[in-house]
């Protein structure tokens, strides 16, 4: 049993709800227009473009190019992180690129091999879309974690230094920041791994299951993919401080950001 | 050479220049005041020395090492800052003390709890400052509490940065008398008149 394919235009249908928001939203001067219909077009054309794009990945089947589309999206993601924790370009960028890139890897070659048990762990019908699932919570976790890590020393700069007096040494000084990273990253995941379900289907799930997938199926490669999550996310934000702060302090051990 | 040395030190702070061909020698268990007016650069003078502040030209010495990013930990390590914010970390006293002497540069020490409760009586705090949240004290009950940490830490240099602030004169004389009693390079940012005919050497620019 497949999909129902929905036709080209029907999507549109959907504007009929969009019209009333408009209107309530110029009535009582709720500036959000501009806003939603700019997200919901861009939405569009994004996703219309990745779907070309995939069809034509999803043709060739290609270890490398696979591997290349993987490669771009671990770039997306590491921009979007720089840009949002205001690092600076030129420094950071490939320790965030190999901060995103090593635990998500490994972790999705692991679950194609060992898990799945997949005879060509490069698939891009797991390899991708799985990758991105990965990618796009490891994005959320490291936006938190380094934000929270950096803003922590700046904002308790005076207390890092005494620390630093107290014990000369930045690993031992920096430490408490170090945690309350680690925890303000994992604190969304773990709230949400311990409620998945209950409140709503998660998005992976549902798609199986419109897909075609029996429940059981899809829910088994649901609890794979919120441990992944999960793992690969800890492991990531981990990564990314220890890669980020050899470039973030001065040789006299002071925060440069 | 001297125990401490500034040499040529230059130094701008937004954009106003409060060192210029700045010197200075400190002889090794020397005590001295700076007593600069407000705005000379005190607090900047004694944080070149943790390599917190680095000035734009001129070198400072430490024991006969020039201070650089790779000899700034070892430097900091002779050192024992406690400044008049007094912020010491996070956390139930207890643990917060047992921590900083885990810290690699301070395991030798050999540190016991019942010499931390000794001193708190020694410092007229209660013996239940103990269990407390470093949060829920006073400030004077915090620079105190400092103050023993620096102590215990036995280190080399003493710098102490507006200590005397917050606390009544009795316990401030008593707290005075105590320190300047150590044999340490003991450096004292203070306006405070408690430092007088102490036998301390004034320094003022």
């Amino acid at each position: 049993m497949g999909v129902q394919e929905i036709p080209f235009y029907t999507p549109f249908y959907l504007l009929i709800f969009v019209l009333p928001m408009v209107i309530i939203n110029v009535k009582l001067e709720i500036g959000l227009n501009k806003r939603v219909i700019y997200a919901l077009f861009r939405m569009t054309i994004q996703l219309v473009l990745v779907g070309f794009f995939l069809q034509y990945i999803f043709l060739f089947n290609n270890l490398w190019v696979n591997s290349a589309y993987v490669l771009f999206m671990i770039g997306a993601a590491g921009l979007s992180t720089v840009k949002t924790c205001g690092l600076t370009m030129k420094k950071q960028f490939l320790p965030i690129l190999i901060g995103f890139g090593v635990p998500n890897l490994v972790m999705i070659l692991f679950i194609n091999q060992f898990v799945i048990g997949l005879d060509n762990i490069f698939d891009a019908q797991y390899y991708i879309p799985l990758m991105g699932m990965l990618l796009g919570n490891s994005l959320s976790g490291n936006i938190i974690g380094i934000n929270t890590f950096y803003s922590g020393l700046r904002q308790n700069e005076r207390q890092y230094q005494y620390r630093l007096a107290l014990s000369a040494n930045q690993w031992e000084s920096t430490l408490p920041w170090y945690k309350e990273a680690i925890i303000a990253c994992m604190n969304p995941i773990i709230a949400s791994t311990e409620t998945v379900g209950l409140v709503s289907l998660p998005g992976m799930m549902t798609g199986q299951i419109l897909g075609g997938s029996m429940p059981m199926t899809a829910i088994v490669y649901q609890i794979v993919i919120m441990g992944a999550i999960l793992i690969s996310r800890y492991f990531g934000i981990h990564f990314s401080i220890l890669l980020t702060r050899k470039q973030a302090f001065d040789r006299y051990d002071r925060l440069m950001l | 050479m001297a125990y401490l040395e500034f040499r040529n030190i230059q130094l701008k702070y937004d954009q106003r220049l409060i060192f210029s061909g700045f010197n200075l020698e400190i002889e090794q268990y020397e005590k001295v005041l700076f007593c600069a007016p407000s705005g000379r650069g005190k607090t900047s003078l004694v944080k070149m020395l943790l390599g917190f502040v680095v000035p734009e030209a001129g070198e400072i010495y430490v024991d006969g090492i020039r201070l650089s990013g790779e000899t700034a930990n070892g430097i900091r390590s002779k050192i024992c800052y406690v400044s008049q914010d007094a912020d010491i970390p996070k956390g139930i006293v207890r643990d917060v003390f047992a921590a900083v002497f885990k810290f690699s540069v301070n395991r030798h020490l050999n540190y016991q709890e019942a010499v931390l409760s000794d001193w708190l009586e020694t410092m007229a705090l209660p013996q239940d400052t103990l269990e407390k949240n470093v949060d829920a004290l006073s400030g004077g009950e915090r620079q105190r509490l400092a103050l023993i940490l620096g102590i215990l830490l036995d280190r080399d240099i003493w710098i102490l940065d507006e200590i005397t602030t917050g606390l009544d004169l009795g316990l401030k004389t008593k707290m005075v008398e105590l320190l300047l009693s150590y044999n340490k390079t003991i450096l004292v940012v203070s306006h405070d008149d408690i430092y007088q005919k102490r036998g301390l050497r004034e320094v003022s620019w």
